[in-house]
């Protein structure tokens, strides 16, 4: 169900003067941001009290009629940005949630708007953003490394999200394994990469805190530096590999494949930023081992996405697109597994 | 016999309407909407032209290369699966099948010419499918570790 602004206004005042502290509230402006296939966003102006202090620019984020499986309700995806707030993560200021469907048909919630631009292909014309991509990446992985100093059992109430795996390669393994055998078409490349990835699987490691879509599309960047880290909607415990892999998987190079993370400048450059935050010094093997478990994962998620658009009776033209995909993931891992195989001098180069 | 225009050429004529005349005219949503139907077009495209060649092969009596490669890396006689399975798709699917859980239970690990050869099938299906549905994808591919890591 689409929001129609003239139709929740007088709810949403209310509700926005309750939670800015104000007697009343005025929204002088409401209108729909681009982007989002999973989640409708909102620009809203409210002036809230005094007309004389400046209105509050804000961001509603609601679900939309397109639910991905894995994805947080309105208010888990709250608890989580705040909970990012709270370790010093660049977010967008969390403002309040609201569960009451009175408001406007859904749950939602409420934060402040973040300057900049998300859109890669903007991003990647803007020659201040594309001269200043190194140093934005090493932003990032600041950004990132602060966000993995959340841990299961370290004080954040974050009990919703599924318990944090003991082994996170193994049972993604587990997982990947099981939708596929509910898959009506055989996937012969995708379980040739999920058998490397179980003969390969490292000791388990540390858990943390995981975007789970943390790319290049899903962060803010103005002024040549980075404002924000959005999109918060598909958080989930995992291994501190897991988002330095996927930041840098070609699909979401967009238009300069050739530049490794995220289509914007160097791995070395994300890696620095990780590296100085967590004091961590990156292995070179972990990465190459979840380089090719994000490729491997993103395909399957492709797969479960066009699932929905097929057999779910969820008619969208974009859903049906990603299923295209499936095979760039599947040939990146194949690529990077031969690659790997070659230098532990376990098979040729094909 | 059906007359011209072909399906090729209609699906080629669509797509440059779309992309000179309507895809222009367009902003925001609708934009984007007209550039993923011109994308579908290419895609058609690509794989009617995929499947015509198949058909012939077929027509000439021949087995298609992925039929013939599957049974090969599975130990079968390529004609003898799609008797079987009572047509070429229909045995593609079924060898597959086979081979994924084959893959699985870890019969090609060890390292030799099985593997190589089944490692060989694999990257050629896979391109075969990204040639179809996104050309392009086929520069980004193999890259990651010029990056150094």
């Amino acid at each position: 169900m689409a929001l129609e602004p003239e139709r929740v206004r007088a709810p949403l005042e209310r509700f926005l003067a309750k939670a800015l502290g104000a007697d009343a509230c005025r929204i002088t402006q409401m209108t729909r941001l681009a982007g989002g296939t999973v989640q409708d966003n909102w620009f809203v102006e409210a002036q809230a009290g005094a007309s004389a202090a400046p209105p509050r620019r804000l961001v509603l984020r609601t679900g939309r009629v397109i639910g991905v499986n894995d994805s947080l309700p309105a208010e888990q995806e709250y608890a989580v940005l705040c909970a990012a707030a709270r370790a010093g993560v660049r977010v967008p200021q969390p403002v309040a949630v609201c569960t009451d469907p009175g408001v406007i048909g859904q749950p939602f919630f409420v934060m402040a708007f973040v300057d900049g631009e998300s859109r890669p292909w903007k991003l990647q014309r803007t020659p201040e953003v594309m001269a200043a991509g190194d140093a934005i990446l090493e932003e990032i992985g600041a950004e990132l490394a602060r966000l993995q100093t959340i841990t299961p059992g370290g004080g954040e109430e974050l009990g919703f999200l599924k318990p944090p795996p003991r082994d996170v390669a193994r049972e993604a393994i587990a997982d990947m394994r099981a939708y596929l055998d509910r898959h009506d078409h055989p996937h012969p490349a995708t379980e040739y990469a999920l058998r490397w990835l179980e003969r390969h699987a490292p000791a388990p490691g540390p858990v943390v805190l995981c975007h789970g879509d943390f790319r290049f599309g899903n962060v803010t960047i103005a002024g040549g530096k980075l404002t924000s880290i959005l999109d918060w909607e598909l958080t989930r415990w995992g291994d501190p590999y897991e988002s330095l892999a996927w930041f840098c998987m070609p699909f979401f190079r967009f238009a300069r494949p050739d530049l490794v993370a995220g289509g914007l400048g160097s791995r070395a450059a994300l890696l620095r930023g990780w590296q100085a935050v967590s004091g961590r010094t990156p292995d070179p093997a972990a990465i190459r081992y979840w380089d090719i478990m994000a490729n491997t994962r993103w395909a399957v998620v492709s797969l479960q996405q066009v699932g929905r658009q097929v057999f779910g009776g969820e008619n969208s033209l974009e859903l049906a697109l990603v299923g295209l995909a499936t095979g760039e993931m599947e040939l990146e891992a194949l690529s990077l597994i031969a690659q790997a195989d070659a230098r532990s001098g376990l098979a040729p180069t094909p | 016999m059906r007359d011209h225009p072909d399906t090729a050429h209609l699906l080629a004529s669509a797509r440059r309407a779309l992309l000179e005349q309507v895809v222009p005219a367009l902003e925001g949503e609708a934009h984007s909407t007209a550039l993923m139907l011109a994308r579908v077009f290419s895609v058609l495209a690509a794989r009617f032209a995929v499947d015509t060649r198949a058909l012939a092969a077929i027509e000439s009596g021949e087995e298609t290369g992925e039929l013939t490669a599957l049974a090969g890396l599975l130990g079968e006689t390529p004609s003898a699966a799609r008797l079987a399975c009572g047509g070429t798709n229909a045995a593609i699917a079924s060898l597959s099948r086979q081979l994924a859980a084959a893959i699985r239970r870890g019969s090609f690990d060890p390292p030799g010419p099985e593997h190589d050869a089944l490692l060989r099938f694999l990257l050629e299906i896979t391109r075969a499918k990204v040639a179809e549905n996104n050309p392009k994808a086929l520069d980004s591919i193999g890259r990651t570790q010029e990056d150094g890591t």
